[in-house]
């Protein structure tokens, strides 16, 4: 590590509380702003290109400002219809490409006031059918000679849900989120965070564009539009670990995620990511996720008989296991800037589930992305 | 509501928190409770601020860059059922 970059490091360590803020603490002493690019591919299915702008600063030592925006260009199909008709159920897209731009934008505010520090945040989110304002309020209590820092916040989101095929639908959706999360380090080299979020949403959750259709041999054909409860409770507890080696100059980032909601979905997600310092310059980060989840409660992609009120044929919420590995590069130059390249593959399937075979009905994704993103600490 | 409070290194302790647990009855509590304690428990450890040069290195931090955590973590909440966890306020999407 050369001598300036240490005493970078240090002097971020001495100011600031290590355990939450360094969202990029080390390579931003005052502030930082990039732009991110994404592009996402799925075999036979959507492509995203999304361009991100961003940037996070320190004002005064006591005020911290960050934001972003962003656009989202979708093209392609889109899965739309479970039928059986050729015996078994199977998913089949919609026959038209479909075309829609998403923008998005965020910011945050926050002051500090000694141990404590408060934020409110802002999110606006606009398609041509789905509207999103959200808001955030944040507490932050560092503590035990800034080892320790405790995270309380309320966040709150008001959607409006609209079909591009029904002029006449507009829904609404409502959700409200409760965070308490807790960072503690432990040791020089080691630090966890544990970050628990309960979601209490109510309104429209239906998919507009998503229908199941049913051959019953003995009875006539059975198409039902998607129909899911009007209320959702979600829990997610993540827990992070981050190690040093300093001597191998590798860092191991480790993520777990449990979910659980009253649809009956329970999901675990595992990520571990490996960081590689070759010098100075240059560093990898291969990572591997895996994700698996079981199938909602009212999750068919045959009709029953009778007909059920509450039933939907999507196959995100079918079960399924993902895997996803990726690879980054990460270079660093002297005057502060940064650039970073991802690429990732995705792939879900039903085989993938954990605990045996998952849905029957889950046609496999398969789908690759890559991230360039060039950012500049000032 | 449970309350309980632990010994700790010259900060006392109080920890108070909301039951955390599931529908299905608190079902989680004992686990969450259990990494709370853990986590209270490492504040015993002593990291003077000259040895945490480490601790503020990029790749340490919890969160991603933005540009990368926003656009990874939209890609997947598209295409699972679960999502979120780690922030609160963020805006919704249609995600067809």
């Amino acid at each position: 590590m050369a001598a300036t970059e240490r005493g970078a490091l240090w002097k971020a360590a001495l100011a600031l509380p290590i355990a939450v803020i360094p969202a990029r603490a080390g390579a931003a002493e005052v502030g930082e702003v990039g732009v991110t690019l994404l592009g996402y591919k799925e075999r036979g299915l959507m492509k995203i290109t999304e361009p991100i702008l961003w940037g996070q600063a320190t004002f005064a030592e006591t005020w911290e400002v960050s934001g972003s925006a962003a656009v989202d260009i979708i093209t392609g199909a889109s899965p739309q219809l479970v039928s059986n008709a050729s015996g078994k159920p199977v998913q089949t897209v919609s026959g038209a490409s479909i075309s829609d731009r998403r923008t998005t934008w965020d910011a945050k505010v926050g002051r500090r006031f000694g141990d404590f520090t408060f934020s409110a945040s802002r999110a606006v989110s606009r398609e041509e059918d789905y509207i999103s304002h959200a808001f955030g309020l944040e507490a932050r209590w560092d503590t035990n000679a800034k080892l320790t820092t405790f995270t309380a916040a309320f966040g709150r989101s008001n959607d409006r849900v609209r079909s591009s095929d029904d002029p006449s639908l507009d829904e609404h959706r409502g959700t409200d989120q409760y965070l308490f999360g807790v960072s503690q380090v432990i040791s020089p080299v080691a630090a966890i965070q544990s970050t628990v979020t309960y979601s209490r949403g109510r309104g429209w959750f239906n998919d507009p564009y998503k229908f199941t259709l049913t051959f019953h041999p003995d009875a006539d054909l059975v198409i039902m539009p998607d129909r899911r409860p009007s209320e959702r409770d979600t829990w997610a507890w993540i827990t992070r670990y981050r190690h040093h080696f300093a001597a191998q100059r590798n860092t191991l980032q480790a993520e777990y995620r449990f979910y659980h909601d009253d649809w009956g979905i329970d999901a675990h997600t595992l990520e571990v990511a490996l960081h590689h310092d070759f010098n100075e310059a240059f560093a990898l980060r291969p990572a591997l996720r895996y994700y698996t989840q079981s199938a909602a409660d009212f999750y068919s992609p045959v009709i029953p008989q009778p007909q059920p009120d509450i039933l939907s044929s999507d196959q995100r919420l079918g079960a399924f296991g993902g895997l996803s590995p990726s690879l980054r590069g990460i270079y660093r130059f002297a005057d502060g800037t940064r650039v970073e390249a991802t690429a990732g593959y995705i792939v879900d399937s039903r085989s993938l589930h954990l605990g045996g075979r998952g849905s029957e009905a889950f046609s496999t994704l398969r789908a690759a992305y890559g991230l360039v993103s060039i950012s500049h600490a000032f | 509501m449970q309350k309980r409070e632990t010994r700790s290194c010259g900060v006392k302790k109080t920890l108070g928190w909301l039951c955390l647990g599931f529908t299905d009855g608190c079902s989680a509590t004992p686990r969450f409770s259990f990494v709370l304690l853990a986590l209270t428990l490492c504040a015993c450890t002593s990291v003077a601020p000259y040895q945490r040069g480490y601790l503020a290195r990029p790749d340490m931090a919890f969160e991603d860059s933005p540009g990368h955590a926003r656009a990874i973590e939209k890609t997947y909440s598209a295409k699972e059922a679960a999502s979120g966890g780690a922030s609160v306020g963020g805006g919704g999407c249609g995600c067809n």
